[in-house]
C-alpha cells in the first residue's frame, strides 16, 4: 500500500497531492491569475511556484494526516510545460525525496492527466481526448503506450480560447476558459468560423486569427456581441475535438470516452461528446475541475502506478524537459 | 529542530578579457558563490538538488563543487546580462532548496 506524494507545476497551477492505493488524501493547489488582457510568462509563474511551494506542501501534509515517514516516494512532473516553472517545482521535490530518504520519480504530465482520469471515472478503456491550454491530443492505449492518434498542429484549443479571451480582455479568475465558457452560454447568434479538421488531426492557429479580426470589426460596428463569439468559437472548436475523437473511437473500436485537461471541464464540449457517444452507443467520461484542472494528486496517481510497477528516476536524471511526448513512456502497468 | 542559519555566500564578479586574437575567448564573465550550510549532509542535498538542471543557454556555464560543508558555483557568461540571469535563477533556486531544508528538515536515515 504504498503512500505517494506528487508535485505539479508545469504551467500557472501548483498543486501538491497525495495518493494511496486509490484514495486521494489531499490535494491542495494554488493558481497564478495575471490581469485581464495578460498571459502567464515562465519567470512571473516560477516565482510565483516558488513562493507558495513551501505553504502548499505543508497544507497537503496536514490535509492528508501524514507524517514524513509515511510517504514511500516523491513524484514531480518532468514535463512537458514551461521550463522555470517546472524546474522549481522539481527543485522542492529533490530535495524533499532527499530529506525524507525516498525514491523519486519523473512523470509524465499528459499521463498525469490520464491515470486520474481513469481512476475517478473508472473507465477501463477508453479513447482519451486531452484538451487543455498547453495540449491538445486524442491518445488510445495499445501495447505498453498511450499512442497519439491525432493532435493539435500548432496551438492547443486552451491556448486559442486564452488569447482569445486576452483579446476580449475577460477577467483570468478563475480561468480565462470558464469566464468564455459563462459568456457563451448568453451568445444567441452562430457566427461562422473556419472549420481546420486535418484527417486526424487540427488546426487552431486560423481560427484564432479570423476570429480576432471578426472581433475588431463586428464588435466596433455593433453587428454581434462579445457573448456571440464566445459561443460561436465554443461551437467550431468543440464540433472540430469531437470529429477526430469520433474517428478514433471508429478506428479503434473504441465505447468509451475520456475527457481529460483544464477545457474538459467545460460543460458545453461534454454535452457535445455526450451527444455524439449517445449515437454511438457509447459512454463519456469526464471529471470535475478538482482533477481536470493540473493537481498534484494526478503526479501522485501516475506516479503510485509507476512506483508499484518499478520505474525510479535515478537523482541525476530528474532533469526537467519543456518536450516530453505522451508516447515516450513506457507504460508498464498495463498489460 | 535545528534551525538553518541564514546562509551567507561572496560573489565577485572578474572580467576576463582574453587574447585578442581570439574572438571565441572575448569578453567573458566570471561569478563565484561560496555557500556554507550547517553540516556537510545538508550541502550534499543542496547540491544534488541544484546540479541535475543544466542551464538553458549554451553561452552560460554553471559548475557546482561540494567541499564538506559548503557549496561552490562557479558561473561564466559571454556577456554580463546572460550572467546576471543565470546567478539570479540560481539564487531563487538555492533560496527554495534551503526553505525547503528549514521546513521539512532535518534529513531523515529510512531503515530498508
Amino acid at each position: 500500500m504504498p503512500t505517494v506524494i506528487g508535485f505539479e507545476g508545469s504551467a500557472n497551477k501548483l498543486g501538491i497531492g497525495i495518493v494511496r492505493d486509490g484514495v486521494v488524501l489531499s490535494n491542495p493547489r494554488h493558481t497564478y491569475i495575471t490581469p485581464p488582457g495578460h498571459g502567464f510568462m515562465p519567470r512571473e509563474t516560477a516565482k510565483h511556484h516558488q513562493a507558495h511551494a513551501i505553504e502548499i506542501l505543508k497544507k497537503c501534509m496536514e490535509e492528508a494526516g501524514l507524517k514524513p515517514d509515511d510517504i514511500d516516494c516523491v513524484c514531480y512532473t518532468k514535463g512537458p510545460g514551461m521550463a522555470a516553472p517546472l524546474i522549481s517545482t522539481a527543485v522542492v521535490a529533490r530535495t524533499i525525496a532527499q530529506l525524507w530518504d525516498v525514491p523519486i520519480i519523473g512523470v509524465n504530465h499528459c499521463i498525469g492527466h490520464i491515470e486520474m482520469g481513469r481512476l475517478v471515472t473508472g473507465s477501463h478503456n477508453p479513447t482519451v481526448l486531452y484538451v487543455s491550454g498547453g495540449n491538445t491530443q486524442v491518445i488510445a492505449y495499445s501495447q505498453h503506450r498511450y499512442r497519439i492518434f491525432g493532435e493539435t498542429i500548432d496551438i492547443a484549443v486552451g491556448n486559442c480560447l486564452d488569447r482569445f479571451a486576452r483579446i476580449l480582455k475577460l477577467s483570468n479568475d478563475p480561468s480565462p476558459g470558464y469566464n468564455i465558457e459563462q459568456m457563451a452560454k448568453k451568445g444567441k447568434v452562430y457566427i461562422e468560423l473556419p472549420y481546420t479538421v486535418k484527417g486526424m488531426d487540427v488546426s487552431f492557429s486560423g481560427i484564432l486569427s479570423y476570429i480576432e479580426n471578426v472581433a475588431h470589426k463586428k464588435l466596433t460596428a455593433g453587428e454581434c456581441t462579445p457573448e456571440d463569439l464566445c459561443f460561436s468559437l465554443q461551437e467550431t472548436l468543440f464540433a472540430m475535438l469531437v470529429e477526430i475523437t469520433e474517428r478514433a473511437m471508429a478506428h479503434c473500436n473504441s465505447n468509451e470516452v475520456l475527457i481529460v485537461g483544464g477545457v474538459g471541464c467545460n460543460e458545453r464540449l461534454q454535452q457535445m461528446m455526450r451527444d455524439m457517444a449517445v449515437e454511438r452507443g457509447a459512454v463519456v467520461c469526464a471529471t470535475d475541475e478538482r482533477y481536470c484542472i493540473d493537481n498534484g494528486a494526478m503526479i501522485a496517481q501516475a506516479g503510485w502506478e509507476m512506483y508499484h510497477s518499478g520505474y525510479r528516476t535515478p537523482l541525476e536524471e530528474t532533469w526537467c524537459t519543456q518536450r516530453y511526448r505522451t508516447d515516450e513512456v513506457e507504460i508498464t502497468w498495463r498489460k | 529542530m535545528v534551525r538553518l542559519c541564514t546562509c551567507i555566500w561572496e560573489c565577485f564578479v572578474g572580467n576576463h578579457v582574453g587574447n585578442m586574437a581570439a574572438s571565441m575567448d572575448r569578453g567573458k564573465h566570471e561569478c563565484d558563490l561560496s555557500i556554507p550550510f550547517p553540516s556537510a549532509k545538508e550541502a550534499e542535498i543542496a547540491y544534488n538538488t541544484l546540479k541535475v538542471d543544466k542551464e538553458p543557454r549554451k553561452e552560460v556555464t554553471k559548475e557546482l563543487q561540494l567541499h564538506e560543508n559548503t557549496l561552490k558555483a562557479r558561473f561564466t557568461a559571454t556577456e554580463a546580462r546572460l550572467l546576471r540571469v543565470a546567478v539570479g535563477s540560481f539564487m531563487d533556486y538555492l533560496n527554495l532548496t534551503i526553505q525547503t531544508m528549514e521546513h521539512f528538515g532535518p534529513p531523515m536515515k529510512r531503515v530498508r
